[in-house]
């Protein structure tokens, strides 16, 4: 008797034809966008917070209660949110080796003597033993707003000054960088150089990844980090010890931004603006007695589009 | 592949080791890429369709539940990309320039062949639904059980057997005519 398989023998062989591309590898291309600095986004705080948690755990093995604050738009969709480091799942408490330290301080050093508004692709040799190679960018850096204003070309408006007498001092600008490299090609430079790390230079995609501002008034100082949220999922930020964080939900012309306070010192505000170009998350940090819950709102303002 | 092997792939990238990853691709993209192949019918769409999948994979991967097999989570990926890309397509031509040039009969069906293994394959393909399509190759073609297409698709099983045989039969006849009637009717034939 024909089994069911059989009956269908003429089409399956059709489809068995050697015409057919039987070889295909995109495994480097995913690769090298996965281990970009955008896609990464996504499991960064996760692999920050494996160091973090590990220098936590050896004083306390108490997790505070588990809190957590979302921010949402205005179609009640949740655009961001902030859990207690014990709720973030797929984790492993680790602390970092002497090994681990020693390549991020090379890493450090390599980054430190790159020009700003470059990119590279960098194989360490030493302290290396997965053959990781690290995308490196260093962002475009100004010291005058209007330079920074006409390299974002109006696709961001920032203001020069902020309330409170705020002025600014320093910006930059970091791209999305094209991470088509060759692997392979690293491993064979390193083999032939006598230096303890190689690179490749990268090009940037016009896409930003994210602009920092620095606000100065007197010696009080403050920062805001712009970041493109464009192709992030699940927008998450884990805190160890949430609840000894201070936080309240404010809400200025209809976005709502979550105000902090952690140990009376750092104060963040931060809030996400979704619009029809580009959906950017802004957080802003300072010391400052001056930056409180009431001048958060007001500092909002200065940064919130026109409607 | 089976489960336990998956399941110690993905435990180092679940704990952000993101290099684990390459074995996942390595693993399932000669597969999909199949998949996407015939779906799409044309071998760069389906390179292209192959990257933002395993990248969506990566993305999503901590939404991954363990009761379903990995392949089969992966294919329903791929089944909503090749979904969304036909209807991206939906009020372009696949092959924009059959309208603005007039190329003989042999020279559109050559062009096919280019992108597609047989333009009487590509033809018959294109007269079937995207679920027409994929029950046919992942059924009749990889030999996928109906459980687990029934967790591609979400349809259930019962309803995804009789699909398949109505499927296969319309392919069939698409197919002969094809085969009789050579590329007669390319002009207006979409993979939509």
């Amino acid at each position: 008797m024909q089994n069911r398989h059989d009956l269908h023998k003429d089409i399956r062989e059709l489809f068995r034809d050697p015409r057919i591309p039987q070889q295909i590898d995109v495994t480097q291309k995913v690769m090298n966008r996965i281990q970009s600095k955008k896609e990464r986004l996504i499991v960064k705080y996760k692999v920050a917070l494996l160091a973090a948690v590990g220098m936590f755990a050896t004083v306390s093995s108490v997790y505070a209660a588990a809190e957590y604050f979302q921010l949402k738009n205005r179609q009640g969709e949740v655009i961001y949110q902030e859990k207690d480091a014990s709720l973030a799942t797929g984790t492993e408490i680790q602390t970092p080796d002497e090994q681990m330290m020693a390549f991020l301080q090379k890493r450090s050093e390599i980054e430190e003597k790159m020009a700003p508004g470059t990119a590279a692709a960098v194989y360490i040799k030493e302290n290396n033993p997965n053959k990781k190679v690290q995308t490196i960018a260093k962002p475009f850096e100004f010291d005058k707003m209007e330079d920074l204003q006409g390299k974002l070309a109006g696709m961001v408006e920032l203001p020069d000054t902020l309330p409170g007498g705020f002025a600014f001092t320093t910006g930059s600008i970091e791209y999305d960088v094209n991470g088509d490299y060759n692997k392979e090609e690293l491993y064979k430079m390193a083999e032939e150089s006598e230096q303890d790390y190689v690179l490749v230079p990268l090009q940037w995609t016009d896409r930003i990844n994210n602009i920092i501002v620095s606000y100065s008034a007197g010696e009080d100082s403050m920062q805001v980090v712009i970041s493109n949220l464009e192709g992030v999922v699940d927008n998450t930020v884990y805190h160890v010890n949430q609840a000894e964080r201070n936080v309240e939900k404010i809400i200025v012309d209809q976005t709502e931004a979550l105000y902090s306070e952690e140990g009376n010192e750092l104060k963040t505000v931060v809030w996400v603006v979704e619009e029809p170009a580009m959906k950017l998350e802004y957080r802003i940090f300072s010391n400052s007695p001056l930056l409180n819950k009431e001048s958060a709102q007001q500092l909002m303002k200065a940064f919130l589009p026109s409607r | 592949m089976d489960c336990k092997e998956t399941e110690k792939l993905l435990e180092p990238i679940l704990r952000g080791e993101i290099d684990g990853f390459e074995a996942i691709v390595g693993k399932f993209q000669v597969e999909i890429f199949r998949y996407c192949y015939h779906i799409l019918g044309n071998r760069k769409d389906a390179e292209d369709a192959l990257q933002e999948i395993f990248v969506k994979a990566y993305r999503n991967l901590g939404k991954y539940n363990r009761s379903v097999p990995f392949s089969a989570w992966l294919y329903k990926i791929a089944y909503n990309h090749c979904v969304d890309q036909i209807r991206k397509r939906k009020w372009k031509q696949m092959i924009p320039f059959f309208q603005e040039t007039d190329w003989g009969e042999s020279h559109i069906d050559q062009h096919i062949e280019e992108v597609y293994f047989s333009a009487s394959v590509h033809q018959a393909m294109a007269a079937l639904s995207i679920e027409e399509r994929t029950l046919l190759i992942l059924r009749g073609v990889e030999e996928k059980t109906c459980e687990e297409i029934s967790l591609i698709m979400k349809k259930n099983t019962a309803s995804l057997r009789k699909k398949f045989e109505r499927a296969a039969a319309k392919f069939r006849k698409a197919y002969s005519l094809q085969e009789k009637g050579g590329a007669a009717n390319a002009k207006s034939a979409r993979f939509t």
